[in-house]
């Protein structure tokens, strides 16, 4: 059975407390209460081999197994989101980066993009945004997982800087080298494959 | 072709406006594992509890280490100093002969 978690109302700190004393209910809303936010970063940075259902496990694990660690000085969600972030982050360190994108790797959808991109210098229509959101997940596959991380952060979920530094522990300086040589891998990725099909 | 930064920044905009999937409800299959897993490791939590106050425990035990061994050198009599300083020239001695 599902609990009912007043998303609203919701006391982290009383949750907490009496998650450390043991009571399985307030562990049990405690999960309900931070699965939307774990759902949304895993789903953001999931690995290609990894099950969604799995990394969320693993994550919340992590969140139980380290508990007693969270002093309260951050809010929760900062908490558990840095925890979230390490976990896809050192998911990801497993695979091996994909070799470079090639234009036969590309869908029918994609390959309008691609095309759309080329042509003119207009936005993208909204009908195009699935399949730019797929063929930006498959130039991000071939970058390393900080890259991709930072990328992802930036770009597409539309964090700041501080929030990533927040996400990830890394320094503010260290955020943006990073996301400054990821948009260069990216972009010597896209000029590649646009330059792969032009006439 | 358009200039790349461009034509990035607009893919980048674009997928940043795909729709998102909705979080859903926590699966059962996940929560009875991840509950299963917390209620197996009481013990874990309690030494975890017990960290900080383990940690504090040792940074005493260090300083008053420190400590002691600041009051045994000040303590020790000059005296055993001069008698080590002899025994070494005459040891020194001996050698260079």
């Amino acid at each position: 059975m599902q609990p009912q978690v007043d998303h609203e109302n919701w006391d982290a700190r009383a949750c907490i407390r009496m998650v450390r004393q043991g009571d399985e209910e307030a562990a049990r809303a405690l999960m309900h209460q931070l699965y939307p936010l774990v759902i949304k970063l895993v789903r953001a940075h999931l690995p290609r081999r990894t099950s969604e259902e799995d990394l969320v496990q693993t994550v919340f694990m992590k969140v139980f197994s380290r508990l007693e660690q969270f002093s309260g000085t951050v809010p929760l969600e900062h908490w558990v989101s840095r925890i979230a972030v390490n976990a896809c982050l050192t998911q990801l360190q497993h695979e091996r980066v994909r070799p470079e994108l090639r234009w036969a790797d590309l869908s029918e959808e994609e390959e309008h993009v691609a095309q759309a991109l080329a042509a003119t210098n207009a936005d993208l229509p909204a009908s195009h945004h699935v399949a730019s959101r797929e063929l930006v997940d498959k130039l991000l596959a071939r970058l390393n997982p900080e890259d991709r991380l930072v990328i992802t952060l930036l770009y597409l979920e539309g964090r700041s800087v501080e929030e990533v530094r927040e996400a990830t522990g890394w320094s503010r300086p260290l955020v943006k080298v990073r996301a400054f040589r990821a948009r260069q891998k990216l972009r010597k990725q896209l000029q590649t494959l646009l330059q792969e099909h032009r006439p | 072709m358009k200039a790349n930064h461009s034509c990035l920044d607009r893919l980048l905009k674009a997928a940043a406006g795909a729709p998102r999937r909705e979080p859903g409800e926590l699966p059962f299959a996940v929560e009875a594992r991840v509950l299963a897993h917390w209620r197996q490791a009481p013990a874990e939590r309690q030494w975890l509890m017990l960290a900080p106050l383990l940690r504090r425990a040792l940074a005493c035990a260090c300083l008053l280490m420190a400590l002691a061994m600041a009051v045994s050198f000040l303590q020790t009599p000059r005296a055993s100093f001069e008698e080590w300083a002899t025994l070494n020239a005459d040891v020194n001695l001996a050698l260079s002969r």
